[in-house]
């Protein structure tokens, strides 16, 4: 159950629930709920994830070495003392990096092709 | 917010199904993932919401993790692993025990697979009859709209005038529609064939909440008289006929000779209603098909009407608007009888009383579960004290108690599994079964499919009965003292006595409902056979019948011309003795009722005001009787003669004739029939003909009438010829001449007459083989149970009866004492089943035929059945006991 991370667990593209999940914690830690809450925002509800769901994707980035557990000074709220908070790792980083500019160069053709209009 | 708190608890036992790793590692997160957004919710809808998330999220995590623990314990080199390992250790030492006694594997799976497959299979029809929704939108909203004959139950169709009136002025249905169903016939390319339809009016897809899947439904123009000719077919008919050719639609059919334009095919799936006597409706034809004449008359109701009433308005309101409104119609209009309206739910009018058939059914296969868990208890717990020793051994090198626990559950749990999967596959091919040899005339079984629900059924009953009845004996063995089993051996005498009682209790609740069962196969058995002795009236050896139905266009000129000619020639095939015909024929289902005045008959008020004396009726050729093998008691048949041009005639039943002269002599009377145009003459009795069971074959004793078919007419004909062979023998010759004369007429029947009188038992001989087949399981798994226990028993008594015997009792007085004990056991079952088949076989009161529920010669023989197969499953053991060799028991242990 050890986190190693491994270049061969990085696939060819990150599935959206992972994108999303990585995206939350791109700017600071954060604890399972908020993760989920934001990717439902952010996503427009057309994401949703359960508890179950939601927990064994944390498992996973964590195995691959893309997320680790964080402690964090003041967490406010009724259940503070249960949360764990999640935060990015470089090689997480990386990883959303990569499949951001992915996703860009597909957005970059769409507009070439006039799919998209042009910012 | 204690809401949310009792919330939790089920999700926390939810979350124990998770892998333990998992659970342990994020349980209190998704717990508190779980309070957090509970807290967030509103009311119950947003609830049964949120639950349903968090049903489907657990489902996919239980399958994703352990999916994943599992590849990981694989990978895991052996003897490192931590739960996991456990699991399957204990699974496999499970696969282990299970091999040396494969006998006892062989019962416990045997018993549950055929208990738990005959119960999920009745329960599984039960709910698609019963209890499942309909198949469309929001089927609450549904109703059946109609005429409520004062008093009777069940509602009427309604006149097209009257239906136009309701539908402009009601406030409370989103729609309101009509239905009139029609076999009409389809011709083109192939044979023709005669398909069920019914004409709708443009609203019947949009009421019912389901317009067609390619194409459209037509506009209400097309419903008027001279409308645009269209009809949407059903998906089966589209399918079977051209091969689901989608540019179908657009192109024309044939269907009674008039080209139609197909506007629409309906979905896959989609189920007519049966309430609108809809059942098999392979197409759907506008209004403006109906006979204009009997449209403009608002005296005639012929429409079935369908409505959904709007959301927010409730039954109650949408019924007494209907009674306001039939009033209104009856003042502007008023006719023959006042116009009372009201309306039931769709669900109730489909599903009738088919609870009836199913309840006595639910209720056996209720009793012969229960038998089957018992079983199986008695087979756990004997087979737990069988292990007590091993148990204790394992135990006193090391095994925790909970460890050992574990280890029995793993094993019960094992066994219900394969229960389960057995009694899944018994069910499936059940509910195939059913729906292949069940009775026909129940409602709804287009919709009842062996599914994912029934899989369920059976794998909660079953991993319920082993894991609840394997816990005791698993608990108990585990707190085993050492000392005292390795000791003791099987001499624990105070604790085994014990066990003999409670196992001696569940043969006693065993052969309680096994007599039950049996008592309830007797009584039906019993009535079957009184029915099927039963002397119908008429003579179903060697007749047979053909069906005949011209087209609507052709009535109603042609059809006294065609059927003289067929008729004819009927009479001249070869063997044939005699040949006649009817629009009804008996137990045949099919009925007609008017209603006539007499002087001799007097009327109820409610019979005053609805015009009439109430009878069946039917019209009848010359030949009729004859070919029937029905005697005429008095005066004339109808002959040739009585044709239009002749005075009216008619000819009554006995029962009839009774009602209408005290001596039964009613050669004479004259009766005013209701339908009669002012001023026509009445029609006079000439002959009296014996009762026949025309509607049931148990029911005797109604009033029928018969016309002469030439002086009435109909477009529809039941040919009965009588020869020297079977009936059968006719038929292809039969068929030949009919389409001698008309090659494109369908035959809609041609069958021996007994069909009808096997028929008119199908559905209670179904019921009487099915409760006959659940008694001689109960007896069977009663008889395992007896034997088993009692063979037990023996094994357990081994040394105290090799003492005994050692000591000069004889083999025979053992085996007489093993005996006695076994009797007086079963007999206190069987007084209790007796008494508590006084309350059960008031179910069947609806079945039975000439016999009381509480028949002593059944209930004797019932008891005779199960005392004799419990004491024949004595005697092997008993005689074991007397077979025991002295010095070989006493040296065991």
């Amino acid at each position: 159950m050890s986190a190693q991370p491994s270049d061969n667990s990085r696939p060819e593209y990150l599935t959206p629930v992972i994108f999303h999940t990585l995206l939350a914690l791109s700017d600071d830690p954060k604890h399972g709920y908020a993760i989920s809450q934001e990717v439902a925002e952010v996503t427009e509800g057309r994401i949703t994830m359960g508890p179950g769901t939601l927990y064994g994707t944390l498992q996973r980035l964590r195995e691959n070495g893309w997320l680790q557990r964080t402690e964090v000074a003041d967490a406010e709220g009724p259940h503070a003392e249960r949360r764990r908070y999640y935060e990015l790792t470089p090689s997480g980083r990386a990883v959303l990096r990569e499949e951001a500019r992915r996703l860009e160069r597909g957005v970059e053709l769409a507009q070439k092709r006039a799919i998209l209009k042009s910012p | 917010m204690t809401r949310h708190k009792a919330a939790e608890l089920p999700y926390r036992l939810l979350l124990r199904g998770l892998p333990p790793g998992f659970r342990k590692e994020h349980g209190e997160e998704m717990v508190s993932w779980f309070r957090e957004h509970a807290g967030e919710r509103g009311g119950r809808g947003a609830w049964a919401g949120f639950w349903r998330v968090i049903l489907v999220d657990y489902a996919r995590t239980m399958m994703v993790e352990w999916w994943r623990a599992t590849a990981r314990l694989l990978r895991t080199p052996r003897g490192r692993g931590g739960e996991m390992d456990r699991v399957f250790q204990d699974l496999r030492s499970a696969v282990r025990s299970f091999r040396r006694r494969p006998g006892f594997l062989l019962l416990v799976l045997g018993t549950l697979g055929l208990g738990i497959g005959a119960a999920t299979t009745v329960y599984s029809v039960a709910q698609g009859i019963l209890l499942a929704p309909l198949p469309y939108p929001d089927p609450d909203q549904l109703v059946r709209v109609g005429k409520i004959s004062g008093g009777r139950a069940g509602i009427l169709s309604v006149s097209a005038m009257d239906l136009e009136d309701l539908q402009d002025s009601n406030r409370s249905f989103a729609s309101l529609s009509a239905s009139r169903p029609a076999n009409m016939t389809l011709s083109g390319e192939g044979e023709p064939e005669l398909i069920r339809t019914a004409m709708v009016s443009a609203g019947f897809f949009e009421t019912i909440g389901q317009p067609p899947a390619l194409g459209r439904a037509w506009a209400p123009e097309a419903d008027e008289p001279g409308g645009e000719p269209v009809v949407v077919l059903a998906h089966g008919l589209w399918q079977r006929r051209w091969g689901g050719d989608p540019g179908l639609v657009g192109s024309t059919v044939t269907l009674n000779g008039t080209a139609l334009t197909v506007l629409g095919i309906m979905p896959r799936g989609f189920v007519p209603p049966e309430a609108l006597s809809q059942r098999n409706t392979q197409a759907w034809l506008p209004l403006s098909f109906l006979d204009p004449e009997a449209r403009a008359n608002r005296r005639d109701g012929f429409l079935q009407l369908m409505g959904r009433v709007k959301p927010g308005v409730s039954l109650q309101a949408a019924r007494e608007e209907l009674a306001a409104l039939g009033a209104q119609i009856s003042r502007d209009h008023p006719g023959p009888g006042e116009r009372v309206f009201g309306l039931y739910p769709l669900a109730k009018e489909t599903v009738g009383d088919a609870g009836t058939t199913m309840l006595p059914l639910l209720a056996a296969v209720g009793l012969l579960l229960a038998i089957a868990c018992i079983n199986v208890a008695n087979l756990l717990l004997m087979r737990g004290i069988e292990r007590s020793r091993e148990i204790a051994l394992r135990g006193s090198l090391g095994a925790s108690r909970a460890r050992l626990i574990r280890q029995m559950l793993t094993e019960n749990l094992l066994l219900g599994v394969g229960g389960g999967v057995l009694g899944a596959v018994v069910a499936v091919a059940g509910v195939k079964g059913f729906l292949a040899f069940g009775p026909h005339d129940l409602p709804r079984l287009a919709e009842i499919r062996p599914g994912a629900r029934v899989l369920l059924y059976a794998g909660v009953i079953s991993v319920g009965t082993t894991v609840l009845f394997g816990l005791v004996p698993a608990v108990r063995s585990s707190r085993t003292r050492l000392t005292e089993k390795l000791g003791g051996g099987a001499r624990g005498h105070s604790r085994s006595r014990g066990d003999v009682r409670l196992r001696e209790l569940l043969v006693v609740a065993e052969s309680t409902l096994s007599v039950v069962v049996v008592i309830c196969g007797g009584l039906l058995f019993n009535s079957m056979l009184r029915l099927s002795r039963v002397d119908p009236g008429f003579d179903p050896e060697g007749a047979a019948v053909v069906s005949v139905v011209l087209p609507e266009p052709d009535v109603p000129h042609e059809a006294p011309q065609f059927f003289r000619e067929l008729l004819d020639r009927m009479g001249q095939i070869p063997g044939v003795s005699s040949v006649g015909g009817t629009v009804n024929l008996p137990l045949s289902g099919d009925g007609q009722m008017l209603r006539f005045r007499s002087p001799s008959i007097p009327l109820s008020p409610e019979d005053e005001e609805q015009g009439g004396f109430p009878v069946n009726y039917q019209q009848v050729t010359p030949g009729y009787f004859a070919a029937m093998g029905m005697g005429v008691l008095r005066g004339r048949s109808f002959a040739e003669g009585d044709d239009p041009t002749a005075p009216r005639v008619a000819m009554v039943n006995r029962t009839l004739a009774r009602r209408l002269s005290p001596d039964g002599n009613a050669l004479g009377s004259r009766l005013t029939l209701s339908d009669d145009a002012e001023g026509e003459a009445p029609v006079e009795v000439v002959g009296i003909v014996e009762d026949v069971r025309q509607q049931r074959l148990d029911a005797a004793g109604e009033p029928e009438l018969f016309l002469p078919f030439f002086q009435r007419p109909s477009r529809r004909l039941e040919i009965v010829a009588r020869g020297e062979g079977t009936g059968a023998a006719l038929l292809p010759e039969m068929r030949r001449q009919v389409w001698g004369i008309r090659p494109d007429l369908p035959v809609r029947r041609s069958v021996d007459l007994t069909h009808f009188v096997s028929e008119s038992l199908a559905h209670r001989r179904f019921l009487t083989l099915l409760m006959g087949t659940f008694g001689a399981l109960a007896l069977t798994l009663t008889a395992v149970g007896v034997y088993g226990t009692l063979a037990f028993a023996v094994e357990q008594r081994r040394r105290e009866l090799g003492v005994r015997l050692s000591l000069g009792a004889t083999g025979p007085s053992l085996m007489r004492e093993v005996l006695n004990r076994s009797v007086r056991t079963l007999a206190v079952g069987l007084l209790l089943g007796i008494g508590v088949s006084f309350f059960a076989t008031d179910l069947l009161r609806a079945f039975l035929f000439g016999v009381a529920p509480t028949d002593p010669l059944t209930l004797s023989l019932a008891v005779v059945v199960v005392l004799g197969a419990g004491a024949g499953a004595s005697m092997g053991p008993a005689a074991r006991a007397a077979k025991l060799d002295p010095a070989e028991s006493l040296r065991l242990e």
